[in-house]
């Protein structure tokens, strides 16, 4: 415990390096064999094992009392979870230092850390690498894939995962080195929360570059007048250009908010597919 | 065909780990069909199906463990018939979205499957055997992946003529709506997206994007050709702005919000510390 302490000023041992490592890849696995009762749970405590081992000393009953207490329900974007791991890891070392010294020690704030942490940690979390990272990946590799070029999926793989391989670390070294308060800090003081609202920003910013560029949806009505023809799509885009992608995509948004039934709009659009086709409005 | 079906089961096991180790993203379509495409001897064709795929199902994420529709699988039956029986896009879209719903009717039984043995792991601890817990998790992690690779050979080795035959019995006009709807799809996917994204306060930034997206183009020459002596040029409007661009612009604007956001939080903290440091003071002086 004291040695804990005085690395945070002088930075860490080659132990805890080690251990740091050790967290960053295992809790890779976090999302393997989710439940819908416990979401990550089992695996959380799978991924505890050796930790606790360690700790606790294989096959002691601290080592399975401390198994039980993480097989609870939990749930965070796995690309934030290190930083929980670490967090719950230290605050084990600690435990088992305050319990040798015949100190007391609060079960429940661990599990109290845990589940505080998980819904903070997924909202920033998700803003980031489902909102902001992987639709600038997909932005940035989209137009080489179109043309067949390798670069798009290489691309892909690197935009997102060289930034996720980056949190993933620093969330598990920040875990270890600030411990709990930084983050009661955080959550506290409001700043995670303008994190996420940057990163949602960003995620919104692309999803508009993305309708205007990707949803190509466009009309091959034509009317023959004699001397003139008139092409409906002409109009339309001298009014505003990419009028019909905004509007569908409008459409489709605001059904789903009331409605939430992606699988029914699926449905109407290939019905709205058809007769348009049909009618001979487009296709 | 043995080896397709190996390949196609490979790559779907392949796909599945892909989606939960590290969260690489990889299982998704834009990478996932450009490296069943290059295992299936179709690399540029596979890469460039990958990118209409993604589009498809780019609103379509799995989150906290809820999977709307399991685009990964859809998609990766939908290029590997489409690619196998010289198919196109329409081809793999049509068998793409019928399939990722099967999916996710196929991913929810075994959900139900792992949930079920959860209290075995429970009671594993309880007993204080954390052999057979550890052998558990391994079996149930082994036994999904195989079962996903097991779908992917016996769907492509028996399926394939099935397929076929089904693909040359849509009529033309089917195809040409199924053409339609694809670049009608994204819209789904987009606006999905934005469910997630939308909030009151911060929506203008979404119609920001989409006129940075959309209006602002030139007119690329493409052609000129002699007409009647006079020469005539054929252009055609090209976006200024590539979807890396934007980003750029994005990345500016969304760091000047949360800078600031912090100055708002950092100047509230400020009057509240100033107010104590006031009474503080008073105190002192009375």
């Amino acid at each position: 415990m004291t040695s804990l302490t005085e690395n945070k000023s002088t930075g860490l041992t080659k132990q805890e390096n080690k251990l740091i490592r050790s967290v960053f890849t295992r809790s890779m696995w976090l999302m393997f064999c989710t439940s819908y009762t416990k979401q990550q749970g089992t695996t959380f405590a799978w991924t505890m094992i050796p930790y606790l081992e360690d700790i606790y000393g294989k096959e002691t009953d601290e080592f399975y009392a401390s198994m039980a207490r993480h097989q609870n329900f939990f749930n965070t974007t796995p690309g934030m979870s290190p930083f929980i791991f670490a967090l719950v890891i230290a605050m084990e070392q600690e435990r088992k230092a305050a319990l040798d010294n015949g100190k007391e020690f609060d079960d429940a704030a661990i599990e109290s850390i845990k589940v505080a942490l998980m819904g903070p940690l997924a909202g920033i979390g998700d803003s980031i690498f489902v909102g902001a990272l992987r639709i600038i990946a997909i932005g940035v590799a989209i137009g080489f894939s179109q043309s067949g070029s390798w670069l798009g999926p290489i691309l892909f793989l690197l935009v997102f995962n060289i930034p996720n391989l980056l949190i993933r670390y620093f969330a598990t070294y920040y875990g270890f080195k600030v411990g709990t308060s930084f983050i009661s800090q955080a959550l506290e003081s409001g700043a995670i929360t303008a994190f996420t609202k940057g990163f949602s920003i960003m995620g919104l910013i692309m999803t508009g570059a993305m309708t205007a560029q990707y949803v190509s949806f466009t009309t091959t009505f034509a009317a023959d007048f004699g001397e003139t023809t008139f092409v409906l799509q002409t109009v339309l885009d001298s009014i505003l250009p990419g009028m019909l992608p905004l509007g569908i995509t409008m459409a489709a948004f605001v059904y789903l908010r009331k409605h939430n039934n992606p699988v029914k709009l699926l449905v109407i659009m290939f019905i709205a597919s058809v007769v348009l086709t049909l009618l001979g409005i487009c296709g | 065909m043995i080896t397709n079906a190996l390949i196609v089961g490979f790559v779907l096991a392949l796909a599945k780990f892909l989606d939960w180790y590290c969260q690489t993203q990889l299982s998704r379509p834009i990478f996932i069909v450009s490296i069943l495409g290059a295992l299936l001897g179709y690399p540029t064709e596979g890469i460039i199906l990958a990118a209409q795929l993604e589009l498809v199902f780019i609103g379509n994420v799995s989150l906290g463990g809820v999977m709307p529709s399991d685009f990964t699988l859809g998609s990766i039956f939908g290029a590997a018939f489409a690619l196998l029986l010289g198919e196109d896009l329409t081809a793999a879209v049509t068998l793409a979205l019928p399939l990722a719903a099967l999916g996710t009717l196929l991913y929810s039984s075994m959900k139900v499957v792992v949930t079920s043995i959860v209290a075995t792991f429970e009671r594993y601890i309880d007993e204080k055997n954390i052999k057979a817990y550890k052998n558990l998790w391994i079996a149930q992690f082994i036994a999904f992946h195989g079962c996903y690779f097991t779908l992917g050979f016996l769907c492509i080795y028996l399926g394939t003529d099935v397929v076929s035959a089904f693909i040359n019995a849509i009529p033309a006009w089917v195809q040409s709506s199924m053409t339609v709807a694809s670049a009608m799809l994204p819209a789904l996917g987009l606006a999905l997206l934005l469910k997630t994204l939308w909030q009151k306060e911060t929506c203008p930034y979404y119609f920001l994007g989409f006129g940075l997206g959309a209006f602002v183009f030139y007119n690329n020459t493409t052609a000129a050709t002699l007409v009647d002596g006079a020469v005539e040029l054929t252009s055609s409007s090209t976006k200024v702005f590539s979807l890396v661009q934007i980003a750029f612009i994005g990345a500016a604007i969304a760091a000047l919000v949360i800078f600031g956001e912090l100055r708002k939080i950092k100047e509230n903290s400020n009057k509240v510390a100033g107010v104590s440091n006031d009474e503080g003071g008073d105190f002192f002086n009375d």
